[in-house]
């Protein structure tokens, strides 16, 4: 029975080809705008989040907002964050701009400008290659940890600093002049991708140098990564309580801590904010595709007023009746939702390609899109199939 | 106790609201009809033989008396039990013989089948040997739009007949016709009736109704017997 109901619910369906495909159209652009709005949110999210904890997500900014209280960290003070329990390093972020000057003998390159103004500085110590900057060497080797104990006039390129000094020339060991101090090249980076890729255009020097040598000041920032099996909370703590004891003050709290995983959240709380209000609309546009199908279904129950009266007469029950109708709306519906799965999953497949992240999307939205397209045409197919049921089949069959 | 007619109406009434007046459409109404019989009930428009045609067909209920087919009390039931009766005990046989005009002849035939849940295979075989009894089983896969009238009242007649149901119920089975094919399917109606089928045809010509072996006449919602009626019109 339900087999028989199907196929005559298909055959009229195919019978007003142009009327099915306008009316399955609200329904393929409802359910197709929610797969793209989620997937595509979803993907960009992922993206997101999966740059910032490639940076680490447990890490904690340490900063210094009231430098009459404090002017900077000493060197001692710094060792104290890093022995804190649970944390894995520190990476100090000093940056000032410089001008820099290549050594003169540089005949082989393609570029002819030897001095280049404003270039930045970053001031890092060995940790910063292992953390911010992991696996990212090209030529030679990274910043010591003896590199910043005994202050040595050190420097690691960049990978467009590189390029934009030596086009593709290995240059470690060639000596170049930060402010008028020379500086000896000891590395070159891969090209950082990410969130924080300022490394890519700077010239990284111990940031013992950039104190002691570069008039760059104290350190008065830093980051501090916490080990990945160490509750976050307890950490802050614990860095807190240190910063009170270091930074003591009557003018109030002189110091700020910014929990990385905190802007994470508040990634994921924007990103979903913003994905439920395009839902939203789209779910609008959903509503409206299943008003059409409610239309059609009506207009299709008028048209065919004579048949239903023809089925009642040779013995269709009212439920059976129900159930044909019925069925032509879900099918409308679910059919619409499956092209529109296909169709939203080709546009945020299209939006991955061209904005450049990795194009994934859950089946659970899939399924619940496809769940939601049949509601829709269990929804708004109700009425009319009732209307059909609750037909007198003497007057339907007098209209013929 | 003696056998119960097949079909037996008794005492019954109908009226219906024009409005808000009440109008009653047939009056204390008692007929019976035999296993094997070929009745007509005769009598001009507005008389209220449609209104019995679908209280027989089980399309209407009655506000009051007794409907008994085959043994079975069917006054007073629901619209599903209403539904399953007319499938299993009715072959209706209309004016405009009402074929799905987008399905195949023989798909039309399967049509009540389909409703009593026959198995597909089985249905098609039923309905093929009923369009052979009619004559139309080189038609089978044509659309209704591509059979002449005659041939479309003979498939609406084997869909009627395909669920050996109890009785044929026939409304102006000729009206869309012309004279000749109208002969023609009243000649298939008297055959079906020499094979015993039951038959019970409304109508309002003399002409057709002198085919059935009873006439029994309806004139403003009183049933009269072919004697009372002569008696009536001498009167």
């Amino acid at each position: 029975m339900f087999l028989n109901l199907l196929r005559i619910s298909f055959t009229s369906l195919r019978t007003n080809k142009m009327r099915t495909f306008l009316t399955m159209l609200g329904i393929i652009i409802g359910i197709s705008s929610i797969i793209a709005f989620i997937t595509i949110g979803e993907g960009v999210t992922y993206a997101v989040i999966d740059q910032l904890s490639g940076l680490g997500g447990n890490r904690v900014n340490v900063s210094i907002q009231n430098t009459t209280v404090k002017s900077g960290f000493t060197d001692e003070e710094l060792a104290m964050f890093e022995e804190l329990k649970g944390v894995k390093g520190i990476s100090p972020t000093m940056r000032e701009n410089r001008t820099i000057t290549l050594s003169p003998q540089l005949t082989n390159s393609v570029y002819h400008e030897t001095t280049y103004a404003n270039r930045r500085v970053m001031g890092v110590n060995n940790f910063y290659f292992s953390a911010d900057a992991k696996n990212s060497l090209k030529y030679g080797r990274v910043i010591t940890i003896d590199d910043i104990k005994f202050s040595t006039n050190v420097c690691v390129l960049g990978y467009q600093c590189w390029e934009t000094f030596y086009g593709n020339y290995n240059p470690v060991g060639e000596t170049i002049k930060i402010a008028n101090v020379d500086f000896t090249i000891v590395g070159v980076m891969n090209k950082l991708v990410g969130i924080d890729v300022s490394g890519n255009n700077s010239i990284l020097v111990p940031y013992t140098m950039a104190v002691n040598s570069l008039g760059m000041g104290h350190v008065r920032s830093f980051d501090v990564v916490v080990d990945d099996d160490t509750d976050m909370q307890d950490a802050v703590d614990r860095i807190d309580t240190l910063c009170s004891a270091l930074m003591s003050s009557d003018q109030g709290r002189a110091y700020s801590l910014t929990n990385r995983q905190e802007v994470m959240d508040m990634v994921v709380t924007i990103t979903d904010l913003v994905l439920g209000m395009l839902a939203g609309i789209a779910a609008i546009a959903l509503l409206v595709g299943g008003i059409g199908i409610m239309n059609m279904m009506l207009v299709t129950v008028s048209e065919r007023t004579a048949e239903i009266g023809l089925r009642k007469a040779l013995g269709a029950k009212p439920y059976v009746i129900l159930l044909q109708f019925l069925l032509e709306a879900v099918m409308l519906s679910l059919v619409g939702g499956i092209l529109g799965v296909l169709f939203g999953l080709g546009l945020s497949g299209l939006a991955s390609f061209l904005i450049g992240y990795a194009f994934s999307f859950k089946l659970s939205t899939i399924l619940a899109a496809t769940g939601f397209s049949f509601f829709v045409g269990v929804i708004f197919g109700i009425l009319p199939a009732r209307k059909a049921a609750k037909m007198n089949p003497i007057e339907a069959l007098r209209s013929n | 106790m003696g056998k119960e007619p097949l079909l037996m109406l008794s005492h019954i009434n109908k009226t219906y609201m024009l409005g808000e007046l009440p109008f009653q459409v047939l009056h204390d109404v008692s007929f019976s009809v035999e296993e094997g019989e070929f009745v007509s009930i005769l009598g001009p428009s507005g008389s209220g033989k449609s209104t019995l045609m679908n209280i027989i067909g089980c399309l209407d209920t009655a506000n009051s008396g007794v409907y008994r087919l085959r043994d079975k009390e069917v006054s007073d039931i629901s619209e599903s039990q209403l539904a399953q009766i007319r499938n299993r005990e009715i072959g209706f046989v209309f004016q405009n013989f009402q074929l799905l005009t987008k399905i195949s002849a023989v798909e039309n035939v399967m049509l009540p089948l389909v409703y009593a849940r026959c198995p597909r295979k089985e249905r098609y075989e039923r309905a093929m040997s009923m369009l052979a009894k009619v004559g139309l089983e080189n038609k089978a896969q044509n659309t209704p739009l591509q059979l002449s009238g005659g041939q479309m009242q003979r498939v609406a007649i084997a869909r009627a007949l395909v669920t050996q149901p109890a009785i044929l119920l026939a409304d102006e089975p000729t009206g869309a016709l012309d004279q000749k094919t109208g002969e023609q399917i009243m000649e298939l109606f008297s055959s079906l009736h020499d094979e015993g089928k039951t038959i019970v045809m409304i109508t309002h010509s003399h002409k057709i109704s002198s085919y059935a072996k009873r006439v029994v006449h309806i004139v403003d919602g009183h049933l009269y017997s072919e004697e009372e009626y002569k008696a009536m019109l001498q009167e």
